[in-house]
């Protein structure tokens, strides 16, 4: 199968144009064309991640992901494992994030810094206090 | 405590699978006003302080509620967007006291 090169053009306030090309392979762009059609907000099916997203499960089976309220088109979901957890564990929940919009947009993937927790109704965020610039070609 | 970390990139039509949450004993505390107006994530800034003097989260034995939310910053300043909070749905999560050892 072909991989496709999207070519994303955008013109400033200034007038320049500034372009930016991206190559998708057959997957990711069937992983994406799902995601844009998909109604955020209401438990949906989704495909598993592309292998480039999700390297420890490849051929996962198709998931029902519940996600949150879209902000800026970027949508969360949040999933637990089990429900039941002993007070001498330590849970560990898993998110995904989808990106529907037409921004590239910056947060923590690996690191919980830039994340908040709210636990029955009271917000706490990271203890973790900086962060470092890490993006292919940040500000 | 501090931490470290980076950021990324998520860019259009791109998808995040398995992004841990660990909600770990002494790792979370309890958020300011300014740290939900985004006021404590300076992005082009640098540090933020913490004082230490927030109430760290506990999960007590019992059912609990738990949302997520990702401080996100639009990358490219041409986009004239300020930073924002995106919220998960909730989870139902049941913490169990651990049975005593049998010695």
């Amino acid at each position: 199968m072909k991989n496709i090169t999207r070519i994303l053009l955008v013109v400033t306030m200034t007038g320049t144009v500034v372009g930016r090309a991206q190559t998708i392979t057959p997957n990711s762009e069937s992983s994406a064309r799902t995601a844009i059609a998909a109604t955020a907000g209401v438990a949906q099916e989704l495909p598993a991640a592309s292998a480039s997203n999700n390297p420890a499960s490849p051929s996962s089976p198709v998931k029902k992901l519940a996600w949150g309220e879209p902000v800026e088109n970027l949508a969360v979901s949040l999933q637990a494992d089990k429900t039941v957890w002993r007070s001498d564990e330590t849970p560990i929940l898993h998110a995904s994030l989808r990106n529907d919009g037409e921004m590239i947009l910056m947060t923590g993937r690996t690191d919980s810094y830039l994340q908040q927790v709210e636990v029955d109704w009271k917000w706490y965020r990271s203890r973790a206090t900086y962060y470092e610039i890490q993006g292919t070609n940040g500000q | 405590m501090s931490g470290g970390g980076a950021l990324n990139e998520i860019q259009p039509g791109e998808q995040w699978d398995n992004v841990q949450i660990s909600l770990r004993q002494g790792d979370w505390q309890r958020a300011s006003t300014n740290d939900l107006a985004l006021a404590t994530y300076p992005f082009r800034n640098w540090v933020v302080t913490d004082t230490g003097i927030a109430p760290v989260m506990s999960l007590w034995s019992g059912k609990h509620t738990v949302r997520v939310a990702f401080v996100v910053d639009p990358a490219r300043a041409i986009y004239a967007r300020p930073a924002f909070r995106v919220i998960s749905n909730p989870v139902e999560l049941e913490i169990q006291n651990a049975s005593p050892q049998v010695k």
